[in-house]
């Protein structure tokens, strides 16, 4: 009877501890990046003695929250299979249109339902190219790129000032002094956009979709509504980032954001969503925005040349997918 | 030694992390012959044949090449070398060049101190190469032109140009018609002529009691047995493969048939013309023809896939118009793909996400996947097709082809269809596990599901179907009742000959 008993709770440890090494695996990219991103913090704090005050981490948090924004509306659409560089385009234009509306004596409610609308509208005109006309989604944004942004120059070639309080205080105060409401917005949407990816219908879809466009069409999906809605999606986060940029630096410019399309691929990429669609994960993406935010913040502290860092972001991009294909085989092939 | 072989293999193993892929498995080729190779999915051809053409290595085991022992670590550059070369089932050509640059791909004659291209000696050689078969293409001809078998001919010949002893070629007629097909035969049988032995992989018997000599079976990484084709049978071979003898292959119930479930009337789409078929409840009505017959492009009418120029089409005696596939599954036809990988899963994504993607909009209504119904869905229709699955959350990818097939079946299931249309249901499935899928097809078809089977292999055609209608050349040419069935009077039907039945199948 012992014997058995012990061979028994033997056996439920073996189990116990498979099913952790499991889920150990099953995090995969998620678990490194969390290492590579305890690492970094450690050789930071060690590096430079204000990194780990309060101050700081704020600060982080604060220029992490536009990235994370516009990189959770992005993971939509890359786990959809298609790229959107036309996010920062976006947040230019109706940043722009929102901080004239608000000089003209729009109440900061409506200025912000103006913002919602315009990003809207802006992402119907890419869902409609992408999924009605069949462009290729990067082809589509990196038109409507350059269109977006030559409208914002046309509108208003210089800055227009955000004065509205309401406005300022949504982009630069804190919540009881500390935490900045920015931050607490970019984590309300990374919320909802881990909810959508993973308990949602339209979730689900948007994964089958991206792991298999065809063989989803022919199971009855409405695949061009699934891809619709996440370019749609996407553009909404990029008008909200754009506008919350604004309300923080106290203007808007039609510049804005030009330029830096690229690292919110970047940490998305980082994050582990697969450029060919169907795989990747929010948390993720939450992990490659700070990995490349900690990694500028870092840098800035110990004042190394901007230009430097530019380099080593590149690097950690390349370095972080390099890992990946070299722990996958795919070398070996 | 005898020198009757040009290739020995003995005692060759492999050995997988927790599978032994070959088990001392031995093969004997002998010069300018035809030897077929055939076996279930994973009984170990193709292992053995890329240990052969050096693209993974054998653990132990002797190759001997004309005598030459081949060392064990090699590497495919070096085995072409000693006169072996490989033409897999994905083709490997230029699309955009020339039949001579294909041919010279790799080893282009060059001239002059800039090394230009010498196109008057490609253009000569290569017109002496497809002269020495007998074929008279120019050589400037672009590839992109070609049908599949010229370019599958124009692979190989660039293979044997190199001076090959042995050919493998692994399932090459599995995009070929049947005309194409005997093109390729015919090849086959000038290049044994010629001296060149030909390894021959194939799902399809017929294929090899038409090109082979000697055939080798083989089952779970063993050699079951070697035969002479002229002294075997089409039942043995199934038994050596499956290791045990399948009674009935087409398991036919007698099943009740009733009315009528869904009609066509004078469809025009796509290359198909004019064509009417109806299927009634409880039936199975088999859509026959060639590729390119338009059996295919009919279905993809119904579905929506392809838009319809004239017709009608009624389900239940009420006329529907579908636009899609999505207005299908809501008028209650489902529709099974022939490419399983490409068109009927999405392969990175799991078996429950396989299974209820269907009806993910049902059950996940409202804000949240209603998981207790998603693994309601799975259980039931994993023990009510027996679908091998560890778990519903393993990758689908991790399950066998026919295991595979049935989440297929078993995701429009869920739709509760009334008209179930499959596309080559059993494409790329083992003999076992074929029966398997007829067996399932029955009991559907008991429960009073119609099911419309869209085929270019006709003795499963006549296997299960109750009915068929004969597609050719975009019209529908004939249509017999289970009792009539007679396979030449298909098939003649079917390549273009002209019967009495035409006549009265366009008057129906």
């Amino acid at each position: 009877m012992t014997k058995n008993i012990a061979v028994k709770t033997d056996n439920n440890m073996t189990v116990k501890i498979k099913t952790l090494f499991g889920k150990m695996a099953g995090l995969g990219n998620n678990f490194s990046l969390s290492i590579a991103l305890i690492i970094l913090c450690v050789i930071w704090a060690i590096a430079s003695p204000y990194f780990f005050t309060l101050q700081n981490v704020m600060n982080v948090l604060m220029f992490a929250s536009i990235l994370a924004i516009r990189a959770s509306g992005l993971t939509i659409a890359m786990i959809m299979g298609g790229l959107d560089i036309s996010q920062n385009a976006v947040g230019a234009v109706s940043a722009l249109l929102c901080a004239m509306a608000s000089l003209a004596g729009a109440p900061w409610w409506l200025v912000i339902l103006l913002m919602l609308g315009l990003s809207l509208l802006m992402g119907v005109v890419n869902a409609t190219l992408i999924s009605g006309f069949k462009i290729p989604a990067i082809i589509t944004t990196l038109g409507t790129m350059q269109i977006f942004r030559g409208v914002a120059w046309l509108i208003q070639d210089s800055t227009v000032m955000v004065k509205d309080p309401v406005l300022l205080k949504l982009g630069r105060g804190r919540l009881f002094g500390v935490v900045p409401y920015i931050a607490l917005i970019a984590i309300a949407i990374l919320a909802i956009t881990f909810y959508i990816l993973q308990y949602t219908s339209f979730g689900r879809k948007v994964y089958m979709v991206g792991g298999n466009e065809k063989a989803s069409y022919l199971s009855g999906i409405n695949s061009n509504k699934v891809k619709s809605l996440a370019f749609v999606f996407s553009a909404l986060t990029g008008g909200i980032a754009g506008f919350l940029l604004a309300c923080q630096v106290g203007a808007a410019l039609p510049q804005s954001g030009a330029g830096t399309e690229m690292i919110s691929i970047s940490a998305v990429i980082l994050g582990g969503v697969s450029l060919a669609g169907g795989k990747g994960k929010i948390s993720g993406t939450i992990l490659g925005v700070l990995i490349l935010q900690v990694i500028n913040n870092g840098l800035t502290l110990l004042s190394v040349n901007a230009y430097y860092q530019m380099v080593i972001s590149g690097s950690v991009l390349i370095l972080a997918v390099m890992i990946d294909i070299i722990r996958s085989g795919a070398l070996k092939k | 030694m005898s020198n009757e072989y040009i290739l020995q293999m003995k005692n060759v193993v492999k050995q997988y992390p927790g599978v032994l892929a070959l088990d001392k498995v031995d093969l004997d080729l002998r010069k300018a012959e035809v030897f077929a190779l055939i076996g279930e999915n994973g009984a170990g051809k193709s292992t053995l044949m890329n240990i052969l053409s050096g693209a993974i290595n054998r653990d132990s085991g002797d190759i001997l090449i004309d005598g030459n022992e081949i060392p064990l670590f090699t590497k495919p550059s070096e085995q072409m070398e000693a006169g072996i070369a490989i033409i897999y089932q994905e083709l490997n050509y230029l699309e955009e060049m020339t039949i001579a640059e294909n041919l010279f791909m790799g080893c282009v004659p060059v001239k002059g101190f800039l090394k230009q291209v010498d196109y008057k000696k490609m253009k000569r050689d290569s017109q002496e190469l497809l002269a020495s078969f007998d074929l008279s293409y120019h050589p400037f001809t672009l590839v992109k032109t070609l049908t599949i078998a010229e370019k599958q001919i124009i692979e190989i010949i660039r293979a044997v140009s190199k001076d090959i002893k042995v050919l493998i070629m692994d399932e090459p007629t599995s995009s070929l018609n049947d005309v194409e097909t005997r093109q390729l035969f015919g090849f086959i049988e000038s290049l044994k002529k010629k001296g060149v032995s030909v390894i021959y992989i194939s799902h399809k018997l017929d294929e090899v009691f038409t090109i082979a000599d000697r055939v080798q079976v083989m089952r779970d990484g063993k050699k079951v047995d070697v035969l002479d084709v002229k002294s075997t049978s089409h039942s043995e071979l199934v038994k050596l493969m499956v290791g045990r003898t399948i009674t009935d292959m087409y398991p036919k119930e007698g099943i009740k048939i009733g009315e009528e479930v869904l009609r066509v009337e004078n469809m025009s789409c796509h290359i198909t013309k004019d064509v009417s078929f109806s299927v009634k409840k409880g039936e199975i009505l088999g859509l026959f023809g060639l590729v390119g017959s338009g059996r295919v492009e009919a279905v993809e009418g119904l579905l929506g896939i392809n838009s319809i120029h004239a017709g009608k089409i009624f389900i239940e005696g009420e006329e529907i118009k579908i636009a899609n596939p999505i207005e299908a599954k809501k008028k209650g036809i489902a529709y099974i793909p022939s490419d399983r990988k490409e068109e009927g899963l999405v392969l990175m994504h799991s078996v429950k996400d396989n299974l209820t993607v269907t009806r993910v909009d049902e059950i996940g209504k409202g804000f949240k996947i209603d998981s207790k119904k998603e693994k309601e869905y799975c259980e039931t229709w994993i023990n009510k097709l027996r679908i091998k699955t560890p778990s519903p959350f393993v990758s689908i990818e991790s399950l066998s082809g026919g295991n595979q097939q049935k989440v297929v079946i078993a995701k429009w299931l869920l739709t509760n269809p009334k008209v179930l249309i499959m596309n080559d249901p059993t494409r790329g499935i083992d003999v076992g596990a074929k029966v398997e899928i007829y067996k399932v097809m029955e009991e559907l078809c008991k429960e009073g599901i119609s099911i419309i089977v869209v085929s270019s292999e006709l003795p499963e055609t006549v296997g299960i179907t109750d009915r068929m209608v004969i597609f050719s050349d975009g019209q529908v040419v004939g249509e017999f009742d289970r009792s009539e069935y007679d396979q030449n009077k298909i098939l003649h039907l079917a390549v273009g000959g002209e019967s009495n039945d035409k006549k009265h199948s366009c008057e129906n």
